[in-house]
């Protein structure tokens, strides 16, 4: 499939598979008041991501890829336009989706083993003792974390606690994934190793997800599809397939050639906004 | 400027009730209403039993007016006020003093120690016997109590502040070769400044609390003698209008006191 | 796989560094002699004078010893007591007030000023009010040290209802929890923190209270026999009583002490 360039607002090629998009943004714009006045975190976007497609937002700070994930979660409402889930527009809190944030929000009362349970906790969710038990440690392994299971957030440095916040979005296999840079303050050697544990976990429960990165390799390595943001205002510069065959070797695949060609050519799209990314 | 991540969801269509507390006169308005209707209903509402403990505003407010007049008021306010500004200096002054004195000599500090969390541990009001025993019922023994309570609590401020500086600064600035005094002028001083200051505030509502309660157990002056001659002769309005004092005072207390220090946090060009 | 934990805090600063282990027990001894000489010394004044006011540690102890073995206990257990169902309902009745009026914003927004200025009132002072109208057994102390409680316990959990990130409640609300399970699971344990910072600083306040109450008017509890000492200058009673005041007021500190302790390991898991 040609790449389409959104911002030109050509005709959706897929429009006539609409009932079947997972998550929609018809137009979807925001704007916020701030004390100077109003600011335009992020031009109004179209975009679809399909169910089980694995869709990486990439992008300098500040141009509304948070915000879109924000709209998709139902924290934030669009000031124009519309976002769709499942066909039905998004208005209060999306609980199919599961959003693991920047900021990572532990419950700071609680060990590690304790936050990462605590989605298995609630009524909506009825797990056996026994089953929760087994689940978190599970996930506990996982991300890498045992022996620090009864670890208080404040006992861990700021990877661990991204890692105690991965495990407990993944721990109930929500339907959807809302990933903002997940990966960000770990080591290279960790991350590879997660984002491979994170391909076969989304691949193996078919879930369908939106990932927030800085880093384009990492955006490359995993997705189906590739959005290249601008600047604040942030918009869809360019959207490009990534046909890289399934599954990948997170170790291995961006020593390929077609990685290489991918690379170059969205670092293309993104190296002229990166300067104009303000910090977030 | 940073973009917020997550934001609540917006309420729904703010109803007039919201719209009203948006602003500032429609949330001084609810607050009058509030206390207005209170009020009112205690002054108000028939019958014995809802008439409150022997008293309503209105014959409070006329006692206190009486009080006004006749000068009353005054004397006692200005007693209370005395003894309460002359023990918070003296408090200070030794409590600073002391403070800073232990800090420099550590080991003289630890010896004492013990002694001192001991002492800190009573309550201080139960010191007021003792000094009235030994000052008399004249304002000597309130400003005695409240000196003593100010002093505890400056003492340990001012030690915290000086035990907070970063050791390894002081061992930095002794490698370069300082002195210890100038360490002392140059570091220690300088960083102990701010929780001097912050024990300084957080005296005040413990001077003013102790010279009222002071006042209670043994004087012949002052706001908190007033309430407790009063409800010993079982004069309830007088009880009463004696504690509106106390909170009109208590309010403004704390009022400049902000003041004081929004304006000192600007003089010293912090936020 | 990278395991670092977080930085320690940079360690207390002395001018010496700190002591060493040997040092430790040299301290020690040091704190000992001076205790033993601050005694001899109160001693040697005691006998000098005609100890009108100082009495004699010998005297003193002999008081204790003859109180400790019997009359002492129904005045230490009334005085607790007082204290301890006083913080009981208070902080019950205040953590629940705060809590259900820290959540709602508009009550938030509009009585805010109105409970500030109350806050600033020494509740204390009130104690005449409350033994006018309910006379002089425990009642009115409990009453007393409910109220002062109350309003601590209100003000801190109303603040920190308020202060909850809200950030914290939106994740749990993703995963698909109820109100009811958000309250449960982020907002009160939220407010712990403040909860328990209300308590530390109402432990010592309850104490007073009591003590207070006792001094205005009791037939029993610490505070009425360092009173009725005074009355009857009986200096070494008094001293006796003050004595006990001071091992009441370093139990309640310590008791502040562990219980933030264990109820707030996760704060101080990392230091």
């Amino acid at each position: 499939m040609p790449p389409s360039d959104v911002a030109m607002k050509a005709a959706d090629p897929r429009a006539a598979s609409r009932e079947l998009e997972k998550i929609r943004l018809a137009g979807a714009g925001k704007r916020f008041m701030v004390r100077g006045g109003e600011l335009e975190a992020l031009r109004p976007a179209d975009l679809d991501v399909r169910p089980r497609e694995f869709v990486a937002l990439v992008g300098p700070s500040g141009c509304g890829k948070s915000t879109i994930l924000n709209m998709v979660a139902g924290l934030l409402q669009p000031s124009e336009g519309a976002v769709f889930y499942d066909g039905q527009p998004v208005t209060a809190i999306n609980r199919a989706v599961g959003y693991m944030t920047q900021k990572d929000t532990l419950l700071p009362w609680r060990s590690a083993a304790d936050n990462i349970r605590i989605s298995l906790e609630l009524k909506c969710r009825s797990v056996s003792r026994g089953d929760a038990e087994a689940r978190v440690m599970q996930m506990i392994d996982l991300v890498g974390l045992k022996g620090f299971e009864r670890h208080y957030p404040s006992e861990l440095s700021g990877g661990m606690r991204k890692r105690v916040a991965l495990a407990r979005t993944l721990i109930y296999e929500p339907e959807t994934l809302l990933m903002d840079e997940p990966f960000g303050a770990l080591d290279a050697q960790l991350k590879l190793l997660l984002l491979d544990q994170l391909q076969e976990l989304t691949t193996l429960r078919r879930m369908t997800v939106m990932f927030v990165t800085h880093d384009l390799g990492e955006a490359i390595t995993l997705a189906d599809r590739v959005v290249v943001f601008s600047a604040r205002p942030g918009r869809i510069r360019k959207i490009r397939d990534i046909d890289l065959p399934r599954p990948r070797d997170v170790f291995k695949v961006r020593f390929t050639e077609a990685f290489a060609k991918l690379h170059e050519e969205l670092w293309d799209e993104l190296k002229d906004e990166v300067g104009k990314g303000t910090d977030v | 400027m940073s973009q917020t991540q997550i934001m609540t969801l917006p309420a729904n269509a703010p109803g007039t009730l919201a719209r009203v507390i948006a602003t500032a006169s429609g949330r001084l308005g609810a607050r009058l209403l509030v206390i207005g209707g209170l009020l009112a209903i205690w002054q108000f509402a028939p019958g014995t039993g809802l008439r409150f403990w022997m008293s309503g505003p209105l014959e409070i407010g006329a006692r206190l007016w009486s009080w006004i007049i006749d000068g009353s008021l005054w004397d006692n306010l200005g007693a209370t006020l005395a003894a309460m500004t002359l023990g918070y200096a003296i408090g200070t002054a030794i409590g600073v003093s002391l403070g800073l004195l232990f800090g420099f000599l550590p080991q003289l500090h630890r010896v004492f120690a013990p002694y001192i969390m001991a002492l800190y541990a009573l309550p201080k009001i139960a010191l007021a016997p003792l000094f009235i025993i030994v000052f008399g019922i004249g304002i000597e023994s309130r400003v005695a109590l409240v000196a003593i309570t100010v002093f505890f609590l400056i003492l340990n401020t001012t030690l915290d502040g000086i035990r907070n500086v970063d050791r390894d600064l002081i061992r930095s600035l002794g490698v370069m070769g300082a002195t210890r005094l100038e360490i002392i002028r140059k570091i220690l001083l300088p960083a102990a400044l701010p929780w001097i200051f912050t024990g300084m505030r957080i005296s005040v509502r413990y001077a003013f609390t102790n010279t009222l309660l002071a006042e209670l157990i043994a004087s012949n002056q002052g706001i908190g003698f007033m309430i407790e001659y009063y409800s010993g002769i079982f004069d309830s309005t007088g009880t009463y209008a004696a504690i509106l004092v106390l909170v009109i005072m208590s309010v403004g207390l704390t009022e400049l006191l902000t003041r004081l220090e929004q304006a000192m946090s600007h003089g010293r060009g912090r936020v | 796989m990278s395991a670092s934990l977080e930085r320690s805090n940079a360690k207390p600063a002395t001018l010496d560094g700190g002591p060493s282990a040997a040092a430790g027990t040299q301290v020690m001894l040091w704190q000992i002699g001076v205790g033993i000489a601050l005694l001899a010394g109160w001693e040697a004044v005691g006998h000098g004078s005609s100890g009108e006011w100082t009495s004699r540690p010998s005297l003193i102890a002999v008081q204790l010893l003859a109180w400790f073995e019997g009359p002492i206990y129904q005045h230490i257990a009334t005085t607790a007591i007082e204290m301890i169902v006083g913080l009981m309902i208070g902080t019950a009745c205040g953590t629940v007030a705060g809590l259900l009026l820290g959540r709602s914003k508009l009550l938030s927004v509009v009585l805010r000023p109105i409970i500030v200025a109350f806050y600033s009132v020494p509740l204390v002072a009130l104690a005449p009010l409350f033994i006018m109208f309910f006379g002089l057994d425990m009642l009115p102390k409990i009453i007393l040290v409910t109220i002062v409680v109350f309003f601590l316990l209100f003000f801190n959990t109303f603040a920190g209802a308020g202060e909850v990130d809200d950030d914290l409640i939106s994740v749990v609300e993703l995963m698909g929890s109820t109100p009811r399970e958000n309250f449960q699971k982020v907002v009160a344990p939220a407010c712990m923190v403040w909860i328990i910072g209300g308590v530390k600083i109402a432990l010592p306040f309850a104490l007073v209270g009591a003590t207070t109450g006792e001094m205005l008017a009791a037939r029993r509890g610490l505070g009425f026999l360092l009173s009725d000492a005074a009355a009857q200058f009986n200096m070494t009673g008094l001293y006796a009583a003050l004595f006990i005041l001071m091992l009441l007021g370093l139990a309640v500190s310590e008791a502040s002490v562990r219980m933030e302790r264990y109820c707030l390991r996760w704060r101080h898991a990392a230091e």
